[in-house]
């Protein structure tokens, strides 16, 4: 597996990799900060006002002409979440149109780029009074349509009342609640605040012509804006595995055609530990896969679902199931899918089962290797997980694990809670 | 056999038509681990009346769809596990106008070709199998039923058309799937499975060669009898759209608000498909985008979210472009958007706006092509519309401010303009 070059100052780190047959240019900047109760609101904010405008181009029309104007290079911000952490990032994607082109986008958009995280000042550009208050009632309806999403919403439901009482549970979006509460001012503050404490990991990758000069320079705009401070280890953040075997069972109401059976199970194995390649595995032969047992007798042998898939969190370890049943199937349904995982704790799995499992996430992992942005994704997850896995290495270990290791991987997790979204009984 | 070093792009086509008519279209990526194969048949829900053996036939609504997932079982091994047994992950989707099977892999490429290949043009039906689908697919539709945009946007389409089958939803109904019999569903395989009704795409890391020689391999081993003339039965489609406004309550916690107007009629010669195709789109991401006067003005009105987009789509037999998106006043959406419409209508857009969109559709089609994916499901669809995809930039390049405003003022009418409204049944206040 090529690696990525670093270069380091501080809390700011550019990881550059050159990758030629590409007409994209990828470059990111992610900044990721943990989560608390007081500033998970203003942070999810902020990656949705830096793109209103900046100082120099001080509304999202300019803003948005001006990326246009370098060939549809594409300049985006977005909120992600792993664990207790929010994680605020900016791309560009970049076309390679010198066929067409006069000179090289890749300056302009850098500079695009770095202004849409540092140039505004406090009543400024994005943080404009008319701007934010037009952004905090899109935000509330942002976290409002979240409900219409079933699938994702019950997951997600799922999720936070597993990981209750860490960072891990709060929303990715923030709270309704807080938007009332928040001004112009205070948003610039935690904008601020942002900068004295988040870490910064910009990738820059795919066909450059001069890749260390253009990390350099980024480096140096990052640690001009965000100085002091240096990195900080990521914390642990595996939920242990319970001493009782208690689940928690929620069923809340929505007027839907579908129901959604959402299962969460503690593994206390994140994707540090060593035994993550023997989770993967367990995963992929119980859900992870349409040749895996879930899909196998909860869809095409029993036609419960059309959707019925197992995954894992790396950071929290928690393995989750989900499926979207009719609201009378509920108990036949969960009685299959712990049949299938009490056939993994005893043992039941076949060669080929194994074979599969190995050879699907083979490719899965092995696609990466093609994708510029999907490495960067990789040694990203590799920052927020705690350690850096080699995608060889980590096929080499997922072809080593046996059936014993699957078998006790199964037999140590546990059902911690049972989430059911459906409708209220027509009588 | 055609072939074509498109310099520009650094990609190398080439296009081959076997003896049993099935077309070929290979496009080598050196050094990539990735093979991406689509094998897709020019048949979707919208083929749902056909001759067979001299006598008109309609068939239940979703049968393409229902085929598609059929084709998945196999006598003897599960066609998944085939798969997995060779590191592929395999999957399939159905349009109105294509159904279309793909898998991705990194090692084993002549076996999942092989395998590909073998279970599409292999049926193994009983009634059993035919039956256990049902609920399988009755829970996707179920799955739609809940997703409010796919609501939206099927509400357009059914206000738009008063007769043709893009009015129906491409799964059919929980009704109509019971219909499906095992004889129905033999009787679309046998009419429209034929490889000369389909085309092959493979794109990545692969000998261009050798991949020829394999598939020919492949297909000089079966006999499919003679290519079919497929007659396709599609109802006349007037001009005008059936009703100017559908509304349907749901659960939803945001309002949606879909503006679409119709084409008057599709277009079968591939050249002028994609030249409208990339016309329209220049116009409308002036009109609707980003950096459209609308947007910034209908996001300060609160009357959008960021999520506001626009679409087209052209197709032999119909089209049409939709607008819109979430909106807390769908009705005040709708009445700005025509206000606004009718507005540019009369003093033409912006020419330095034309020019940017032009060369920004330019830049988003030479990125598109680093996704494998995308690419091969791009260039199948435009293929089976008789369009070349990597015409894309000549086809953008000739466009002129004149040709825009024409399409504006001949495609943007009122009174081809329908609305779909999804409104809240939540309680208020």
């Amino acid at each position: 597996m090529e690696s990525f070059q670093t270069l380091s100052a501080g809390r700011c780190h550019v990881h550059i990799l050159p990758h030629a047959g590409f007409r994209t240019k990828e470059v990111s900047i992610r900044l990721h900060v943990r989560m608390d109760r007081q500033h998970v609101t203003p942070y999810a904010l902020l990656p949705h006002m830096w793109m209103n405008g900046t100082d120099k181009l001080p509304s999202t029309r300019s803003l948005t002409t001006a990326c246009d104007n370098l060939y549809g290079a594409s300049v985006r911000t977005s909120l992600g979440k792993r664990g207790g952490y929010h994680i605020l990032e900016l791309s560009a994607s970049i076309p390679d149109v010198s066929f067409v082109a006069e000179d090289s986008l890749v300056e302009r958009a850098l500079d695009l780029l770095c202004d849409v995280l540092f140039d505004h000042t406090e009543g400024h550009g994005c943080f404009d009074d008319a701007l934010v208050r037009r952004e905090l009632d899109l935000h509330r309806r942002r976290i409002e349509a979240a409900r219409d999403e079933k699938m994702s919403f019950a997951l997600q439901r799922c999720f936070s009342i597993a990981c209750e009482g860490t960072p891990a549970a709060l929303p990715r979006l923030g709270f309704v609640e807080d938007l009332p509460k928040l001004n112009a001012s205070q948003l610039f503050g935690a904008y601020e605040e942002l900068l004295q404490n988040a870490e910064a990991h910009a990738y820059i990758v795919g066909p450059f012509d001069d890749l260390h000069s253009v990390g350099a320079a980024l480096l140096q705009r990052l640690t001009e804006k965000m100085i002091g401070g240096s990195a900080v280890p990521i914390e642990r953040e595996v939920l242990p595995r319970p001493e009782s075997r208690s689940v928690r069972e929620v069923t809340e109401y929505d007027d839907i055609h579908q129901s959604q059976l959402d299962l969460a199970y503690i593994t206390g194995i994140g994707y540090a530990d060593p035994e993550y390649p023997a989770l993967l595995m367990m995963n992929g032969v119980f859900g992870g896969f349409a040749h895996s047992k879930l899909f196998i007798h909860v869809r095409e042998r029993h036609s419960l679902a059309y959707t019925v898939w197992s995954h894992v969190d790396q950071v929290t370890g928690m393995l989750a199931v989900m499926t979207g049943i009719s609201p009378e199937k509920r108990e036949q349904a969960l009685t299959i899918i712990e049949q299938q995982l009490n056939d993994l704790r005893d043992g039941k799995i076949a060669d080929e089962e194994l074979k599969y499992t190995y050879r699907s996430l083979r490719n899965q992992h092995t696609v990466l290797l093609d994708q510029p942005a999907a490495l960067a994704n990789w040694h990203h997850q590799g920052i927020m997980c705690g350690r850096q896995r080699d995608i060889n290495e980590l096929l080499t270990d997922l072809e080593r694990v046996t059936r014993d290791d699957i078998t006790k991987v199964a037999q140590a997790i546990a059902m911690s809670t049972l989430y059911f979204l459906t409708r209220k009984d027509e009588a | 056999m055609m072939s074509k070093q498109a310099d520009l792009l650094k990609l190398t086509v080439t296009e081959h038509k076997l003896a049993n008519g099935l077309e070929v279209c290979l496009m080598p990526k050196p050094n990539f681990h990735q093979t991406f194969a689509m094998f897709a048949t020019k048949y979707g829900s919208i083929d749902n009346e056909f001759v067979i053996d001299g006598k008109r036939r309609r068939v239940p609504d979703g049968i393409a769809h229902f085929l598609e997932h059929k084709m998945f079982e196999d006598e003897h091994v599960d066609v998944f596990a085939q798969f997995a047994a060779h590191g592929a992950s395999v999957n399939a989707f159905t349009t109105f106008d294509e159904t279309a099977y793909y898998f991705s892999c990194t090692s084993d490429v002549k076996d999942n070709l092989n395998i590909l290949l073998d279970f599409v043009q292999r049926i193994y039906l009983t009634d059993e199998n035919v039956e256990k689908e049902k609920g399988i697919i009755a829970q996707e539709i179920r799955m739609g039923d809940d997703n409010p945009d796919r609501r939206a946007f099927m509400e357009l389409l059914a206000a738009m058309y008063q007769e043709h089958p893009v009015r129906i939803d491409i799964a059919g109904s929980v009704e109509s799937i019971y219909e499906i019999t095992k004889s129905d569903l033999l009787d679309c395989y046998s009419t429209f499975y034929h490889p000369s009704n389909m085309v092959l795409v493979v794109v990545g890391g692969f000998d261009a060669k050798e991949m020829l020689e394999w598939i020919e391999q492949n297909q000089s081993q079966k006999t499919f009898g003679k290519a079919p003339v497929i007659e396709r039965v599609y109802p006349s489609e007037p001009e005008k759209p059936g009703s100017p406004r559908h509304e349907v309550r749901l659960n939803v916690t945001q309002p949606r608000c879909l503006i679409g107007w119709k084409e008057p009629h599709g277009t079968s010669n591939g050249r002028d498909l994609l030249h409208q195709e990339m016309l329209t789109g220049v116009l409308l991401d002036v009109l609707f985008g980003k950096t459209s006067s609308i947007y910034t003005e209908l996001l300060d009105a609160g009357l959008i979210d960021k999520g506001f987009s626009w679409e087209y789509e052209l197709t032999e037999h119909y089209g049409y472009t939709v607008v819109g998106g979430n909106s807390p006043d769908p009705y005040a959406l709708a009445d700005r958007i025509a206000r606004y419409v009718s507005h540019i209508r009369n003093r033409g857009i912006d020419a330095d706006a034309f020019e940017r969109a032009r060369k920004k559709a330019i830049g988003r089609f030479i990125m598109s092509l680093d996704q494998n994916a995308y690419l091969a499901k791009t260039y199948l669809t435009y293929r089976l519309r008789g369009a070349s995809f990597l015409d894309t930039v000549d086809a953008l390049t000739s466009l002129s401010l004149a040709d825009a405003n024409r399409r504006l003022d001949e495609h943007l009418r009122e009174e081809s303009r329908v609305v779909s409204l999804i409104l809240s049944n939540q309680a208020t206040g």
